[in-house]
């Protein structure tokens, strides 16, 4: 085991990147549900019927925030810190479950953002033709390809570490 | 970083493209304007969004109140929406130096004008009155206070009410052009810029056609557009073949092109006047293209503009019973 | 047999049954009318436009009118709809005789009318009230002066007046009026706040001292000056109460208009069926005694409509015309009732052109696939079964929400079958239960888990991905070899679909040791299918060059194939993250579990807040993501869309249902 500063470098290092990967994808999944709950106010203050449609599509930017806690909890799992009985990661383990939670954490936080900017634009659908609100929803999901893809690098890498 | 600029819009865009269903759409301008009297044009109106002010209006057949209580309404939302932007100060300006106009001319033919006064601006009209009664020019914004002094003494000078509106429209236009330009706004920087070329080609028609001289359309050419008042002038003493070739590299060759040819036909500059119109409606319909950024608002507010002028227009000819034809003559294209 | 077929018939009435015929036409909802007047404008028939029969514009603002009225009472509504409600829209049931009564008897013009007067006077009471708060504000400061303000400057020997002066300046105040009225004068204090010292000044001498023009002193006017401040006062408390009383007297009578909803919105929807007619009256023409209408039927229903025709209206003659090559017909999609719910994803992207095939019965067994894979939990699939279940039964829906919920039924039943393959009842809450039968059973279901074998549902999804795609280019060869271009078909996609084979081929034999010996073999026929490709795809460019530059660009464009290949990795994503959050939430509500005397409840809590969160938004991104990999990876292949929906004249309604 290394220690920096008397630190368990391994650990710490596994823990940042599961940090990293919920932070980040929750900021992305933050900034993306505010700006599409901003326009959906607006929407709503005018036409309160939408609602529920209009809550759909706020929803739709909110998965990067859910798939970086994901990666983020796979990795407490692999370390075992949740049975309350840690495993011993070695700085070179501690390294690569860092680097694995990397591709969610960037996918996510640019991702959320886009897709609630996209997410919002359908929002104009919704409000100015309801019967095209199908269309409005797949739109976003266009965006949300490239943090599922980044969800899948994070967990095959993770699976793929050998603890 | 661009993402935080237009998402600052996003629930305003929200709540105007809600809003934009409610302007008038092509089925009920044509019902309007097919009313057989102006009651039932009226009828017509209150099934639209007009509904509220047509029946809380003391006399509905003023159609100006109403239309105006309208366009305040548009822009207390605006005011609302935008709470800390200029860019609704862009749409007010007009309405401040509308009311100094009238103040400017009540004050040298000592008549009373006040019910002409729109107390839209960005200033209250009876702020403006009292300002310019008492002359304590500098609390109001320095332009304002620029134009006015400038009006006064170009007044003073000629003699002519004209050059008022020309000294305040040139004021308005500087202040307008500065500040969409300091503001970022390019979309409504470029729809100005239009507007102005649009003026003025508007204006070299008037004078030409009135042969009214070269030095009055020096006078009444705006500047900040995208074609120089040099690109103009030189246009006056040459004939309409010739100015129709100088528009064809422009944006504005078939304004021209087919306002020049009706002008030929009838002697009426009406048909120019509306294609310019349309012209810039063309361009702000771009607007919907946009989904996050300031330009529907701005595309919003200036076709409830439209919108209103355009009920106007239909009411007051109803009124006067002029004709339908003659009166869809008049209109202007709508937004949606 | 996946669209309805059209047939294109003529109608033509007396003038005399005009309306009643367009009537029954839209309770059938058999017919939509084609637009004849660009029909007309082509011919030189003497043919007028028909005219509607009732004024459209008067309908138009009587159902404006009600709508204003329905608008108001909304606002006095107690029990607000709920999201649901909102969402589905929740219709009031209404027979056909209730309707007949509605429209004859109720006094709509009454209930509008009073709805106007009540608004306007609430709105009045509103300004009065404030305007009465105002002035009793004005006149709080002035209670304890007992005589009417109005009555003070009428005394003749001594001028009365009253106004406010700063406390600061009350000296210097004093000292003037001493100094002007030559002692003549006194000051009564009414009221003192830090701010302003309120009183009444009496001065002797006839003229007003100058000092009261100044603006040390503000004089003041009061509201109500004939009578005493209390008294005045008094008054308004009276006035506001009436007005409190008059209001509430006002909301009781909206409240009570609200009893008329149902047959305001009968109202509604009834204006609404007419203007629906005017507007397609007008799609006919009028002859002199003839009125005529165009439209389309499907044929199926053809005989029900002459039939319907023969027996209401024996007078009037049903012309079936030739679909001519310029004419769009409308589409109907027409499935089995397995399939006829997809036909919702369908509606999603758009319908398929007339001439088009219909996709639906080629996505439905993949919609469902994908689906259940990616949601991948017995316990959701059931919650998804029973949801759409009893909200089918609440809000019994039109057409298109009943295939909606038929939808949801058929991949939630799936999703069950699925998540006991894939280790999912609410996570992994059958392994948390204390039941080694139960977990025994439960795991002779499992034929893969997701959480600890991810490459095995990855790989499964990329099989589907290479199977859907693949698919997708053989229908597109189908049809162009159907459409009678059968070399393009073969030399197009059939050299695709040859070499998608070869390569697909090639990696099961370098993967299975049993048949790497024909590894080498299958190689050199990947070779030569992606030389065919370049051939094929190149033969249309003119000139050597050309056309070796256009088949390798082609063939440099099977990436694209590639990575929509790829896509359908979303499938295990989708599906690990609905098993991971569903494993997350059984952990926290298992954690809870230990603490003292709430631990239960809020375990319980947190397991059922969780899991419904859990699976909306699951249900949410498995519909979405599934129906993305029909549209994006699967319609591109070989599918338009564009066509006109069919939609007959009918009884379209917002509020109400006609049972």
């Amino acid at each position: 085991m290394v220690s920096w500063f008397g630190i368990e470098a391994g650990m710490g290092l596994a823990i940042l990147g599961a940090a990293l990967a919920v932070f980040l994808g929750g900021i992305g999944s933050s900034i993306g549900v505010g700006i599409a709950g901003q326009m959906a106010s607006g929407v709503v203050t005018e036409d309160p019927e939408k609602f529920g449609k209009l809550l759909l599509l706020q929803a739709l930017p909110g998965t990067q925030g859910i798939y970086g806690f994901l990666v983020g909890f796979w990795v407490i799992l692999k370390v075992g810190l949740l049975g309350g009985d840690p495993a011993t990661i070695t700085i070179d383990q501690g390294f690569q479950l860092f680097a694995a939670c990397l591709p969610i954490a960037f996918s996510g936080l640019i991702s959320g953002i886009w897709q609630g900017k996209v997410s919002a634009a359908a929002m104009g659908i919704v409000a100015k033709r309801p019967e095209a609100s199908g269309k409005a929803l797949i739109l976003p999901a266009m965006v949300e390809t490239y943090a599922i893809l980044g969800l899948l690098a994070s967990i095959l890498l993770i699976t793929g570490i050998r603890i | 970083m661009s993402i935080s600029q237009d998402s600052r819009y996003a629930y305003a865009v929200g709540r105007i493209r809600v809003l934009e269903n409610k302007l008038l759409d092509k089925t009920k301008m044509q019902r309007l304007q097919n009313a057989k009297s102006v009651d039932e044009a009226l009828l017509v109106l209150s099934e639209t969004d007009y509904a509220d002010l047509v029946a809380k209006a003391p006399n509905p057949y003023d159609i100006d109140a109403i239309t105006t209580e309208e366009i305040k309404r548009v822009y207390l939302l605006i005011r609302e929406l935008l709470p800390k932007e200029a860019l609704a100060d862009l749409f007010l300006i007009k309405y401040d130096i509308h009311n100094l106009k009238v103040l400017l001319k009540a004050h040298y033919q000592k008549k009373d004008f006040d019910y002409l006064l729109v107390d839209a601006g960005l200033v209250p009209a009876e702020t403006i009155k009292s300002v310019l009664k008492n002359d304590q020019l500098p609390s109001i914004p320095k332009e304002y206070y620029e134009g006015v002094k400038a009006a006064k003494a170009a007044y003073e000078e000629r003699q002519d009410p004209k050059v008022i509106d020309e000294v305040l429209d040139r004021t308005q236009t500087a202040m307008v052009a500065d500040m969409a330009s300091k503001g970022g706004h390019e979309f409504y920087r470029r729809l100005l810029a239009a507007q102005v070329d649009l003026v003025n080609l508007k204006s070299l028609a008037r004078v030409k056609r009135l042969g009214r001289g070269r030095a009055f359309l020096d006078d009444s050419l705006l500047p900040g557009g995208t074609l120089a008042p040099s690109f103009f002038t030189p246009l006056y003493g040459s004939d309409w073949a010739q100015l129709v070739q100088a528009f064809s590299l422009t944006p504005y060759k078939a304004v021209v092109e087919q306002g020049v040819a009706a002008y030929l036909e009838s002697g009426q500059l009406t048909t120019l006047e509306k294609l310019a119109d349309n012209f810039q409606m063309t361009m702000l319909r771009e607007a919907k293209m946009f989904a996050l950024g300031p330009e529907p608002i701005i595309a919003y507010v200036m076709a409830k503009e439209n919108e209103v002028r355009n009920i106007r227009i239909i009411m007051i000819g109803k009124k006067n019973g002029v004709a339908t034809a003659e009166i869809a003559e008049r209109l202007r294209e709508s937004y949606v | 047999m996946a669209q309805a077929k059209m047939s294109k018939i003529g109608l033509v009435a007396p003038t005399a049954v005009k309306e009643r015929l367009l009537s029954a036409l839209q309770t059938w909802e058999v017919l939509q009318l084609s637009n004849l007047r660009e029909t007309i404008a082509a011919t030189d028939l003497a043919l007028g436009l028909a005219t509607a029969t009732s004024s459209l514009g008067e309908v138009e603002a009587r159902q404006a009118d009600v709508g204003f009225a329905l608008t108001f009472l909304r606002r006095f509504e107690v029990v607000t709809e709920s999201l649901i409600d909102s969402f589905m829209g929740l219709k009031a049931v209404v027979t056909p005789e209730q309707l007949v009564e509605t429209v004859e008897q109720f006094a709509a013009e009454t209930a509008v009318n009073q709805c106007k007067l009540y608004e306007k006077r609430l709105g009045e009471i509103q300004n009065e009230r404030s305007r009465f708060v105002a002035e009793r504000a004005l006149l709080a400061g002035w209670l304890l002066l007992d005589i009417a303000p109005q009555s003070m400057s009428g005394a003749s020997l001594v001028g009365s007046t009253i106004g406010t002066v700063s406390p600061n300046d009350l000296a210097a105040f004093e000292r003037r009026l001493d100094a002007e009225t030559a002692g003549l004068y006194h000051v009564e204090k009414i009221a003192v706040d830090n701010r302003l010292v309120n009183v009444v000044v009496l001065y002797g001498g006839g003229e007003p001292p100058a000092v009261l023009r100044e603006s040390i002193f503000n004089q003041v006017t009061l509201p109500l000056a004939d009578m005493s401040p209390r008294v005045a006062d008094i008054g308004l408390q009276a006035s506001l109460a009436e007005l409190t009383q008059e209001e509430s007297q006002l909301l009781q009578a909206c409240t009570k208009l609200l009893a008329h909803k149902v047959q305001l919105q009968t109202l509604f929807d009834h204006y609404g069926h007419i203007i629906q007619r005017e507007q397609a009256t007008v799609l006919g023409t009028d002859t002199a005694h003839t009125f005529v209408v165009e439209g389309w039927v499907e044929t199926t229903r053809l005989g029900e409509l002459r039939a319907g025709l023969a027996k209401s209206f024996p007078q009037v003659v049903l012309l079936k015309s030739e679909i001519s090559a310029q004419d769009v017909p409308p589409v109907k999609l027409q499935n089995s009732n397995l399939v006829r719910p997809f036909e919702f994803v369908t509606n999603v992207y758009g319908n398929p052109m007339h001439s088009e095939v219909d996709p639906t019965p080629l996505i439905a067994p993949f919609f469902a696939l994908f689906f259940a894979l990616s949601l991948g939990d017995a316990g959701y699939g059931l919650i998804l079964v029973a949801g759409s279940w009893w909200l089918m039964r609440k809000y019994k829906p039109e057409m298109a929400g009943r295939k909606f919920f038929h939808l949801f039924i058929l991949v939630g039943l799936l999703s069950v079958v699925s998540g006991f393959a894939m280790n999912g009842f609410f996570g992994n809450l059958i392994d948390l239960m204390p039941f080694p039968g139960l977990i025994a059973l439960k795991d002779n279901f499992v034929l893969v888990d997701p959480m600890s074998a991810p490459m095995t549902i990855m790989i499964l999804s990329l099989v589907l991905g290479v199977v859907h795609v693949f698919l997708g280019i053989a229908v597109k060869g189908y049809m162009t070899f159907t459409g009678g271009d059968r070399s393009a078909a073969l030399l197009d996609q059939g050299s695709w679909l040859f070499l998608i084979l070869a390569l697909v081929l090639q990696i099961l034999a370098t993967t299975l040791p049993a048949f790497s010996h024909l590894a080498p073999t299958l190689g050199n026929v990947s070779i030569l299918a992606a030389v065919l490709v370049v051939l094929a795809q190149g033969r249309a460019a003119k000139g050597i060059f050309a056309k070796l530059g256009t088949g390798l660009y082609a063939l440099y464009g099977g990436v694209g194939y590639f990575s929509d290949v790829l896509s359908y990795t979303r499938i295990l994503a989708l599906g690990l993250s609905s098993a991971v959050i569903a494993v997350v939430i059984n952990t926290i509500a298992g954690m809870v579990v230990a603490i003292p005397v709430v631990g239960w409840p809020l375990a319980a809590v947190i397991f059922v807040a969780g899991h419904l969160f859990n699976v909306v938004l699951s249900t949410l991104g498995c519909f979405i993501h599934s129906a993305r990999l029909q549209f994006v990876e699967f319609f591109t292949k070989f599918f338009e869309g564009g066509g006109q929906p069919f939609k007959p004249l009918r009884l379209a309604s917002k509020f109400i249902v006609i049972k």
